[in-house]
């Protein structure tokens, strides 16, 4: 199923509802107008586009999310992967490496990564 | 209605010379500190604003009215700019466009018309600018707050000030940590100096005389004043190398923008290029170069706030800076046409006309027109016409008046009828007309026998007497 779209201030949202769902929508409300800053008007709207795009839902006052933290991820990298890169993955990682650099502790746990990944986790 | 937009129109019009003069200025003292060339758009806003003006003998405007509804002495001279070669060029065209001759109640209505559209117009742009503020407000309602008064959105492409009870910075998000600094410098700046509250008014002022390009093209300049301004500010407490940081900083936050927004001042909008160049080629300017521009500015807004010195019939009549040469008797005809009067002119309280609405004699300088017409109070057999002058005094001409200057300086009224007959399309009424008086100021009265303006056909006429003055400058 396509994950969907979450902008980068919903995405802020999002991390607080992961963090504390589920949850009652006046308690979001207050921990967005704490930590974002939001007016509750604007908390409630953001619930219900995001509702409505199927990222959370909200029965009874009790939000829950629909998709995990690392759906959205892997749906940004994937789009950005698309855009950016013409679809190849490979090129992605070496325009990575190239500007980057790691340490013998990252590069242990890529490697530990790969070999999950091979091994079918 | 009609006359306020005339006035507005005239008010713009003088407020396009200290447009002119304010970009020829601020080219030639592009090198002083932005706050004194803002004081140049401030002078244009006061012209825009204040109704009036004082007189002084500085004004450099040309013409205070240049559009001059009231003459109909050929329709050309409407257009009366004081510029010697438009006016030579423009009335003629005019004239030959229009050759038949209006009457004053249509021309009214056609300024009316104008100002229907300018009305209109004007609403479009607050509308439209409401609009963009409010659409604008809700895409950011979703931002997160940082800090204080400043938030991140994804919909700040680039980083601006909204608000005006309590501005607030808006940023995109992931911008490094240096350019941070610079940005917020500059937006908390533009705050301080409520430049949000005056781009605003400026939006609104310019919606008023949306007619007018020239106040376009100087919003549009105001704008990036107002951005220079402020990046002259923020880097005045930068060191040198800060400044190159600062200029990476507007470059890449730089975001193509079309000319005019009513709304918020973003980082990277309003000729980018022109304020780097301007922020890598900062340093103070001297207090000679200051102190000119200060003078400049005075200079300018004596020059274009007054206005220019206005002959009217007082100064004329004391003879301030004026000289009668010559003033004698003369005969005149005044033609009424019956067909404009309505028959409310039978009543007591009868019918007023507007000004130049019934012209009845006119010259180059002076208008006789008709103002108003009722019963006389004495009795029902005769009817009060009233009249009234009005007037386009040149430096040294001709006007023709009710009264007559005295030896010892004074004058007293004195009009005369030549004939006491009414003379009309069909024939004469003898008897039919009276004198009653004159004044005050201008106006003066005949009788008309009620019976005899009935019956009257075409054109009414009366032979009267007033006095020709003569007069000249005395500078």
């Amino acid at each position: 199923m396509e994950t969907p779209k979450v902008f980068e201030s919903e995405y802020r949202f999002c991390l607080i509802l992961w963090e504390h769902e589920p949850i009652k929508s006046s308690e979001l409300v207050r921990l967005c107008s704490e930590q974002l800053g939001w007016k509750p008007t604007t908390t409630y709207t953001v619930i219900k586009r995001l509702s409505e795009r199927g990222v959370l839902k909200n029965e009874n006052t009790v939000v829950t999310a629909l998709v995990t933290k690392d759906d959205v991820q892997a749906a940004e990298i994937d789009e950005l992967v698309e855009k950016k890169f013409e679809g190849s993955l490979p090129a992605f990682i070496a325009a990575f490496t190239k500007h980057r650099r790691f340490s013998q502790r990252d590069i242990d746990e890529m490697q530990r990564m790969i070999d999950r990944y091979r091994r079918g986790e | 209605m009609g006359d306020l937009f005339v006035s507005m129109v005239n008010r713009s019009i003088s407020a396009s010379w200290i447009v002119l003069a304010a970009i020829l200025l601020r080219r030639i003292f592009r090198n002083a500190p932005k706050q004194i060339t803002l004081t140049f758009w401030w002078i244009v806003a006061l012209r825009l604003i204040i109704p009036f003006s004082i007189e002084s003998a500085f004004s450099l405007i040309p013409s205070e009215q240049s559009i001059l509804p009231d003459k109909l002495y050929g329709l050309g001279q409407m257009v009366n700019t004081g510029v010697d070669v438009i006016d030579r060029v423009v009335s003629p065209a005019v004239d030959a466009a229009l050759t038949q001759r209006i009457t004053v109640g249509q021309l009214a209505s056609w300024t009316d018309g104008l100002a229907i559209v300018w009305l209109s117009g004007m609403m479009l742009l607050i509308i439209y600018g409401l609009l963009s503020y409010w659409r604008l407000v809700y895409r950011v309602n979703t931002a997160i707050k940082v800090k204080d008064n400043i938030y991140c959105s994804e919909y700040a492409k680039s980083p601006f000030v909204l608000g005006f009870r309590q501005p607030k910075i808006y940023l995109p998000f992931h911008l490094s940590e240096k350019i941070l600094t610079h940005v917020i410098a500059h937006e908390q700046e533009h705050i301080y100096r409520s430049d949000h509250q005056i781009k605003a008014s400026g939006f609104l002022l310019l919606s008023v005389y949306w007619f007018n390009p020239i106040l376009w093209l100087a919003y549009v300049l105001l704008c990036r004043d107002i951005e220079r301004a402020c990046d002259e500010q923020v880097i005045s407490k930068l060191q040198p190398e800060q400044r190159a940081e600062y200029a990476e900083a507007l470059l890449s936050c730089s975001v193509p923008r079309r000319g005019v927004s009513a709304c918020p001042i973003a980082f990277g909008e309003q000729g980018v290029k022109g304020r780097i160049i301007n922020v890598l080629n900062y340093h103070k300017a001297g207090q000679g170069l200051i102190l000119m521009a200060v003078v400049a500015c005075a200079v300018v807004a004596v020059a274009f706030l007054t206005s220019p010195q206005r002959v009217t019939r007082s100064k004329i009549f004391n003879q301030e800076g004026y000289l009668i040469t010559e003033q004698k008797q003369k005969d005149i005809t005044l033609s009424i046409p019956k067909d404009v009067l309505p028959d409310s002119i039978y009543t007591d309280e009868g019918h007023a006309f507007e000004k130049n609405e019934v012209i009845v004699y006119q010259t180059d300088t002076t208008t006789i027109y008709l103002e108003r017409i009722c019963l006389s109070n004495e009795s029902d057999e005769q009817l009060y016409f009233c009249f009234d002058c009005s007037y386009d005094l040149p430096e040294t001409g001709t006007i023709l008046v009710n009264t007559k200057q005295n030896e010892n300086g004074s004058c007293s009224f004195d009009v005369r009828l030549n004939s006491r007959d009414l003379t009309h399309s069909a024939g004469v009424f003898t008897s039919a007309v009276t004198m009653r008086g004159t004044g005050p100021g201008e106006k003066f009265v005949f009788y008309v026998s009620t019976e005899a303006c009935k019956a009257a056909t075409g054109v009414m006429q009366i032979n009267m007497c007033c006095n020709e003055l003569s007069y000249i400058e005395n500078k």
